[in-house]
């Protein structure tokens, strides 16, 4: 374990650097290319490599991303403590994950925009504003890293469990982080009214990225179970806590979900024909994890 | 009625054994020690006779039964 720990950890660290670099050139990029886009001048081989660039930075960025989660998961389950500093840079991590696919989507609007003489002022905004949850993360990630090694070098021994309740407690942070930003998300295309054309490419691609981080760490905490028999996957108060936190999820979600049922039936566009689902799957995301988080620490 | 417990009484004779230990000893989590020594948590029969055994008393002398008006 602690190997696997201390090669994450190296793994992460390099990616990190190379990231965070990257990070640095971008925002040079970005103001050199902006005010040639925002005043519809031509551009030139140099623009067009440096856009390509910046490509190649947000592939680096999501690996990045990957790395440091799982690394942060590894972490969790050698400290057996849900320690703050540690799910605050989990959280952030997340959030500046799933602000890449931001980046990658405002990258795209600006270069179809830009073809058809349209204002990009909004999405440079976005694309600096995505900046600050990004560096947050790298710095997070390297105190985080080194602390880590330097808890590794004193010969830390963590105290031996047999059931697991950090992984189950971490998941539920993630799911009801995942699902706020995901419900949100959906629910702004819902009330914006975004006509279903425009909904239809990106409502796939957007709401795998929001999971992702869920499913990670629920496909890991799977992994770590494969061995045990189904039954004694969680003790009986956690089996309490989820029975409790699935019928909660129920009362809840009917309603809601005869809401949508009315809206979807009355309305005259289309798109709530396709929100309905990632607006649900959020929504039980977000109930089921806050459910067993509320009464896991209820008692 | 509720459930009174002794088990924090009961870790504290037994060497000040920690929740932990205990937790890895009848196989389940801290957090549900936890909460049975809060009374928050009613622990099934199984579970109360494997403390039980692990402390060497009878399950009366862990639980007992709080009678209210």
């Amino acid at each position: 374990m602690k190997k696997s720990l201390k090669l994450s950890g190296i793994i992460t660290l390099i990616l990190g650097f190379v990231s965070f670099s990257w990070l640095i050139f971008d925002f040079n990029a970005f103001e050199f290319i902006r005010p040639k886009m925002i005043n519809f001048e031509k551009l030139g081989p140099v623009e067009e490599l440096l856009g390509l660039a910046i490509w190649i930075g947000l592939l680096v960025s999501f690996f990045f991303h990957l790395s440091a989660i799982l690394t942060i998961i590894l972490q969790l389950r050698f400290f057996k403590k849900v320690n703050t500093f540690r799910l605050i840079t989990l959280l952030v991590g997340i959030i500046s994950f799933i602000t890449i696919i931001g980046d990658f989507a405002a990258l795209q609007d600006i270069g179809t925009e830009y073809k058809f003489g349209l204002s990009t002022q909004g999405e440079w905004a976005l694309l600096y504003l995505a900046l600050i949850p990004h560096a947050l993360f790298h710095v997070l990630m390297f105190i985080l890293i080194f602390t880590t090694f330097h808890a590794l070098r004193d010969q830390y021994q963590p105290e031996f469990v047999t059931k697991d309740e950090i992984i189950f407690i971490t998941a539920q942070y993630v799911g009801i982080l995942c699902g706020i930003i995901g419900l949100g998300f959906t629910s702004l295309y819902a009330v914006l009214q975004v006509p279903l054309w425009c909904v239809k490419p990106v409502i796939v691609p957007f709401s795998i990225f929001i999971i992702m981080p869920y499913g990670l760490i629920a496909s890991y905490w799977l992994i770590m179970k494969r061995k045990e028999k189904v039954s004694e996957w969680y003790d009986e108060k956690q089996f309490r806590d989820v029975t409790k936190a699935g019928f909660t999820t129920l009362l809840v979600t009917l309603p809601w979900m005869t809401i949508i049922f009315i809206i979807n039936y009355l309305a005259t566009d289309g798109t709530m024909s396709i929100l309905w689902f990632p607006i649900y799957l959020f929504l039980v995301l977000l109930i089921f994890s806050g459910g067993i988080l509320y009464f896991s620490k209820k008692g | 009625m509720k459930l009174g417990t002794n088990l924090r009484r009961c870790r504290f004779d037994h060497d000040e054994i920690s929740q932990q230990a205990l937790a890895n000893a009848v196989g389940v989590t801290r957090l549900t020690i936890h909460s049975i020594e809060k009374g928050k948590f009613v622990p099934s029969t199984l579970l109360a006779l494997k403390l039980a055994r692990f402390f060497g008393k009878s399950v009366e002398e862990i639980f007992y039964i709080i009678d209210e008006e």
